[in-house]
């Protein structure tokens, strides 16, 4: 009896300091290894924004798929950034990409019809997105 | 063959567009923006250090009136470890309650730089930082940097946890330093087309 007592101590120990490892060992997340909260243009998301309160209440944190139409694409310190045009010539939607993306995004032109998927962070001259990966 | 009544008309309005619009471009000031700036902050204690960056912050200065405001979101600071971004957005900095942060001010010396000479100017910052729902005035140096007419600037602040109201729960005090240094880096001001 005292066996399988210390047995089962034991076990719960072990798994304990395991979770706790893992737990604090955690990566941050990004739009690879989280699921989709929202499908959107470019265009519904700036429209999202007209009322901002409302629009960080439902977005903010939220993984979003965005389809538009590239505007431009920058490195930012070791990363891309996508531009997305909006309606409205002062309001893109940027996407600030992860590194591991840096291969890829090379093939990606102004002009081109793209869909990105990214953490939405709310809105300063445009809206940003983060921890983004290139869809289609 | 031209008009010669016709020509005079058209210089004499010419002369009068001028004449009001002059007096405007020269008072304008002439402005410089980037999205591309960088705020990194440092929390150094012997038992963790924990450090945070985000690369996409707003700024604009104003060459002439040394104004200048920065802005960042944020749920876009990024962490080494998932808790501490967890942590940081949703117990300190309580992001979606106040997802943004600001400061506005002045570089009250910016008559002693001299745009079109290199050369490494420091500065110093005046202003209202607002994070956390909380605003404050802050008085912290910098240095602009003009090379080969390109313009880069830097600044650190150092910021009291307790200034802006966020607690920091004991059983994590050793944890946090009590004193935050925020570096700003914008590693290049472009100038704004109207």
């Amino acid at each position: 009896m005292k066996k399988i007592l210390f047995l089962l101590f034991a076990a719960t120990l072990i798994a304990g300091s395991w979770y706790a490892y893992r737990e604090f060992t955690r990566k941050p997340g990004n739009a690879n290894s989280e699921s989709t909260d929202f499908k959107l243009t470019a265009e519904e998301l700036r429209a999202e924004f007209d009322n901002e309160d409302t629009a960080n209440k439902k977005l903010l944190n939220k993984y979003i798929e965005v389809t538009g139409t590239v505007e431009s694409v920058s490195p930012n310190e070791g990363t891309t950034d996508i531009l997305l045009s909006t309606e409205d010539p002062m309001t893109g939607i940027n996407i600030h990409l992860i590194s591991e993306e840096n291969e890829k995004v090379k093939s990606v032109k102004p002009g081109e019809k793209i869909t990105v998927k990214g953490k939405c962070n709310g809105k300063l001259s445009d809206i940003e997105l983060n921890a983004g990966i290139i869809l289609d | 063959m031209i008009d010669p009544s016709k020509t005079y008309f058209m210089l004499s309005r010419f002369l009068l567009i001028a004449l009001f619009t002059l007096p405007s471009i020269s008072e304008a000031q002439t402005k410089y923006f980037t999205k591309k700036g960088q705020i990194s902050f440092y929390s150094d204690t012997p038992v963790e250090k924990i450090e945070a960056h985000n690369k996409r912050v707003t700024a604009i200065l104003e060459k002439e009136s040394g104004k200048i405001e920065f802005s960042v979101l944020i749920t876009a600071f990024e962490f080494e470890k998932a808790l501490m971004q967890e942590h940081f957005n949703e117990n300190y900095m309580e992001s979606s309650k106040y997802p943004k942060s600001t400061f506005k001010g002045n570089i009250s010396n910016i008559q002693s730089v001299d745009f079109s000479k290199d050369g490494e100017y420091p500065l110093t910052l005046d202003g209202e930082l607002t994070m956390h729902g909380v605003t404050r005035k802050v008085n912290e140096k910098g240095k602009l940097i003009i090379s080969k007419g390109k313009i880069s600037a830097s600044a650190t602040i150092n910021v009291a946890l307790k200034d802006y109201n966020i607690s920091v729960p004991s059983v994590v005090g050793a944890k946090i330093a009590e004193i935050i240094r925020v570096e700003i880096v914008i590693p290049q001001f472009d100038l704004l087309k109207k």
